[in-house]
């Protein structure tokens, strides 16, 4: 319904006819507040400019190992304009930072010799992405190559990976069940009994996995299993004085000089030692020399001396070491009882013994880190330990074992830096930098 | 502007290349290991095409103040505005890779975010509010008048009153008895001071909202109440005129309101874009720089 007042008739009374004149009110507070948004405008592209504020026009925040340099792009970005050359040129190998920056502080050693092609830095490690660990790029990069080794140039030993799922077996287990190269006797089963083991005092102790297996310093690896460390104690490498003599001050000392044992070394070093032990004790015991012998024993052991240890000291000796040298490196105890002998023996006339040969690391391409899963019992990635009778058995965990735990829907990280490097950090060079602390926070805001 | 079938090419347009855009954005990112970034060819690429349709957005208001530019015409720029503004969104989500970069680029979000919202919510306004204009005020007077229309009302509202006290005041006004006279003379007093109280500001320029005469129901019973005083058709006469006053003024005040949904986005609207302009530009400059 029309208005009953402003009829056509009367429409020059209610109107003005020179209104578009008038200056209009939401025009007026729209120009208003355009210049106030343009003024806006104007302060934060100054603030986003301004030379002591990088952070806030910076793509995301520096990661840790760089949020020093968060005001001075300079320290990386040396040259500019550099997107604007890789959209001219279309060309993405056009870095904003060069790897001459990066390797300024770092050195990035090759990866692999044989590898077909060298990536820029910056293509693996991206920075401006907050806290993320700038030294774990993601899987692509690495299956970029890897998912297809031959048709990406390369050559070598390594099976083609497009993930932990589908990751190969370990190398190890490849070849069906893998042997121990290590040459030493020991049994799991005899030193895990749960009724203990016999300790030197008699009494029994009941030994579990870390009573030898300790970690490094880096609580990363386990430290080699060591005999002075571990073994020392309950097998001793003692030795008998032959003709010992009865009772009294003499005797004392004779049972004293028993209880050091021999040192843990080679057959001829052993000897060494032994002699000038000897040497010794009979220079501090010349009663030793002159000692009555002790009684003949009544069944004598054949191939064992029974006549008495000659008085002169040199060839005392000599008869000393003829029976250490049979318990400690002929007989079924001694270095025998753990150390294999080989033929022939040494031109000294002292037998050879295998090296003992224990790989200090099992998984050399991969790193890890036992300290992270101290939480597990040994036994759930070391399988049946307890059962092992022999060292040729090997007790390191299958890939299956670590994917237990290390997929997507159990939540353990599966990417390909969670367990290998990419750099070879073999051929990093030592310290000694090129940048001063000036350098490094000089420009940092106070 | 009303989304028609003449937007169907655009519409068309924009759906096909944002999902064109999006695919390719997918399947490079794909391939790219780490994922594509905003700084890599693709990505400035993205950066670039959704930078141009920014601007072409942006010349609409060029289109507005340089009219002697022989540019497209007006509503086709505006068809474009609506499409391609929201096709450049789609670009840059791709030139971002869906992130939201460190705290300028968030800024930049933020802005772009808006300026996008308060673009479509002025859309939906276009299509609600001329029709509830329709329905709702059919005497609707051009935006700019009001002021006027009202100045007009008072004038006419004093009019009127003027006109009441001269028959109160007029030597030959025949009365049937002294007790009519009264009458008539309480309900003269009673209805001026109701329009210097009520109706005078009510025909002010700012519309009070709060106002009894405000509401039809309320004002229809304050009216219905006054003819039931007066005593003469006179006066029933200009009650009757000052109802049809009050009713135009609500309608003007509606009018105001409608108007006000169907306008006032734009004080966002063009604000934020001029914001994003300058963010943008800072942010091209700084990432074309490192």
């Amino acid at each position: 319904m029309p208005s009953p007042l402003r009829d056509p008739k009367s429409l020059v009374e209610w109107l003005r006819l020179d209104y578009f004149r008038q200056p209009r009110r939401l025009r007026r507070l729209l120009r208003l507040v355009t210049w106030a948004a343009l003024l806006a405008g104007a302060v934060l592209l100054a603030l986003a400019l301004w030379p002591a504020s990088h952070s806030l026009h910076q793509a995301g925040p520096l990661s840790t190992a760089h949020a020093m340099f968060r005001n001075d792009c300079r320290q990386c970005h040396e040259e500019f304009f550099r997107p604007v050359q890789r959209l001219w040129q279309a060309d993405g190998s056009v870095r904003s930072v060069s790897d001459a920056s990066c390797l300024r502080c770092h050195d990035g050693p090759l990866h692999n010799p044989l590898q077909a092609q060298t990536p820029a830095c910056v293509t693996c490690h991206r920075e401006h992405r907050g806290r993320a660990a700038l030294a774990r790029p993601d899987d692509p990069h690495c299956t970029s190559c890897h998912a297809d080794l031959r048709q990406a140039g390369g050559q070598g030993e390594f099976r083609d990976v497009h993930g932990f799922a589908s990751h190969p077996e370990f190398k190890l287990w490849r070849q069906g069940k893998p042997a121990d190269p290590g040459t030493v006797r020991f049994s799991h089963l005899a030193h895990l009994d749960a009724a203990g083991v016999r300790a030197p005092g008699g009494q029994r102790v009941r030994l579990d996995c870390t009573s030898c297996h300790k970690p490094d310093e880096a609580r990363r690896y386990m430290k080699p299993v060591s005999y002075d460390a571990h073994c020392k104690s309950c097998h001793p490498l003692s030795f008998p004085v032959a003709a010992e003599p009865g009772e009294g001050a003499l005797a004392r000392a004779v049972r004293e000089f028993s209880k050091l044992p021999a040192p843990h070394r080679e057959p001829l070093m052993v000897r060494g030692v032994l002699r000038e032990r000897f040497t010794r004790f009979a220079r501090d015991n010349p009663a030793i020399l002159s000692a009555p012998p002790s009684p003949p024993p009544v069944r004598p052991i054949p191939g064992r001396p029974t006549a008495a240890p000659p008085a002169d000291l040199g060839k005392w000796v000599d008869y000393q070491l003829e029976q250490t040298d049979r318990a400690l490196f002929l007989g079924g105890g001694g270095c025998g009882f753990c150390h294999t002998r080989t033929a022939p023996d040494g031109p000294d006339g002292l037998p050879q013994f295998a090296r003992s040969d224990i790989p200090r690391r099992w998984f050399v391409h991969s790193t890890f880190r036992h300290d992270s899963h101290r939480l597990l019992r040994c036994v759930e990635c070391h399988g049946d330990v307890s059962a092992s009778k022999t060292s040729r058995d090997v007790l390191l965990p299958r890939i299956e074992s670590c994917r237990q735990c290390h997929n997507p829907q159990v939540g353990a990280r599966s990417d390909c830096a969670e367990c290998h490097d990419y750099h070879d950090r073999r051929h990093e060079r030592p310290f000694d930098g090129k940048l001063t602390v000036r350098d490094c926070a000089g420009r940092a805001p106070r | 502007v009303l989304i028609d079938s003449t937007h169907k090419h655009w519409i068309a347009f924009s759906a096909g290349a944002a999902v064109i855009a999006l695919a390719v954005w997918w399947w490079l990112d794909r391939s790219t290991p780490g994922g594509l970034t905003g700084g890599s060819v693709a990505g400035l690429w993205y950066a670039l095409l959704g930078s141009l349709l920014m601007l072409f957005a942006w010349l609409l208001s060029a289109v507005r103040h340089f009219p002697k530019w022989r540019l497209p015409p007006r509503k086709w720029w505006l068809k474009g505005h609506i499409w391609l503004g929201l096709l450049s969104g789609v670009l840059i989500l791709c030139h971002s890779s869906f992130r939201f970069g460190g705290p300028l680029e968030q800024a930049l979000w933020a802005v772009f975010g808006l300026t996008l919202l308060t673009g479509a919510f002025g859309l939906a306004m276009q299509h609600i509010v001329p029709r509830l204009l329709t329905v709702r005020i059919p005497a609707e007077a051009p935006y700019e008048q009001i002021p006027h229309i009202c100045a007009v009302m008072r004038r006419k509202g004093d009019a009127l009153v003027q006109k009441i006290r001269g028959s109160a005041a007029a030597p030959g006004l025949v009365m049937g008895s002294t007790l009519h006279m009264t009458f008539f003379l309480n309900t003269t007093t009673q209805l001026i001071d109701f329009y210097e109280a009520q109706v005078r500001p009510f025909f002010g320029d700012r519309y009070d909202r709060s106002s009894p005469l405000a509401n039809p129901v309320q004002a229809d019973a304050v009216f219905e109440n006054l003819s039931g005083l007066a005593g003469t058709d006179e006066l029933k006469e200009l009650i009757e005129q000052f109802r049809i006053l009050c009713q135009e003024r609500r309608q003007l005040g509606e009018q105001e309101r409608l108007y006000h949904w169907l306008h006032s986005w734009l004080l966002l609207h063009i604000p934020l874009s001029v914001l994003l302009f300058f963010l943008g530009a800072a942010h091209a400059l700084v990432a074309l720089y490192y």
